[in-house]
């Protein structure tokens, strides 16, 4: 099992990681993070916004379960995002530079490192 | 064994539970919204009044209790209050229909979004203790 350092450390080291958080849904705001080049206190407040819509859309169409995972592509840039099974509240954050990393590779290693995240 | 010592007993084992979990956490308090501890963990070894910490929460439970309903017509979840040396956090919750606040210090470490979520995971384990089973 790995703490909220460990799983952000783990998760820069990810190819092409550009930054990276954790971050508490409920509030918007970033328990930890890591990298630069994106304003990660405005992305964990803006995508927490996401994960809430998506939440309400599943709840309004009547499915049940939970979220694995939501992929974004931009023109440069992959995000990940990764709700917590151990941590309810919270998800996982991840972005990748688009031409330096490989999705599959990156989203596996993000479930990796959500599964040995430990109860904060 | 009475209700407020069964009572106690589980607040001991919570307590524990959270400031085990992270040294990070200073002082856990419960008291009552008009100012009278029930219980409290406290890591510090001097410096700590009880009775003053409980009368505070309910200072500040009155106090973000009238902006938000009396001004904004919200309903008061939590009240933060941040310093260089770490934040505090005070959680509104209800017991056996009685008003009650919760109160958490930590150290400049534990970040407001950490501190966020254990006071509020800790209010919601509070509220799920079967007042039945205990009395």
């Amino acid at each position: 099992m790995s703490n909220l350092n460990d799983a952000v450390k783990n998760l820069m080291e990810i190819d092409g990681a550009i930054g990276c958080a954790v971050v508490d849904y409920t509030s918007g705001m970033l328990l930890g993070s890591a990298g630069s080049g994106v304003d990660l206190e405005m992305a964990a407040a803006g995508n927490s916004e996401v994960v809430k819509a998506k939440l309400k859309t599943m709840k309004s169409l009547g499915i049940t379960g939970n979220i694995e995972d939501i992929l974004i592509t931009l023109d440069t840039q992959l995000h990940i995002i990764r709700p917590s099974t151990t941590n309810e509240g919270l998800f996982i954050y991840l972005v990748l530079d688009k031409k330096n990393s490989n999705l599959a590779l990156a989203r596996r290693k993000t479930a990796d490192i959500e599964s040995a995240l430990q109860r904060v | 064994m009475s209700f407020n010592n069964m009572l106690s007993e589980r607040l001991i084992d919570l307590f524990d539970d959270y400031s085990n979990n992270d040294n990070a956490i200073e002082i856990i308090s419960l008291a009552t919204t008009d100012g009278f501890p029930v219980h409290h963990f406290s890591r510090l070894h001097e410096g700590f009044d009880v009775e003053t910490m409980a009368a505070a929460a309910s200072t500040l439970y009155s106090v973000s209790n009238a902006v938000t309903k009396q001004i904004l017509s919200k309903s008061f979840k939590i009240t933060f209050i941040e310093s260089e040396q770490g934040n505090v956090a005070f959680v509104a919750l209800q017991l056996n229909d009685k008003d009650f606040v919760l109160s958490m210090s930590a150290k400049s470490n534990m970040n407001i979004a950490n501190l966020r979520l254990l006071i509020n995971r800790l209010a919601n384990e509070i509220g799920d203790i079967d007042l039945a089973d205990v009395a």
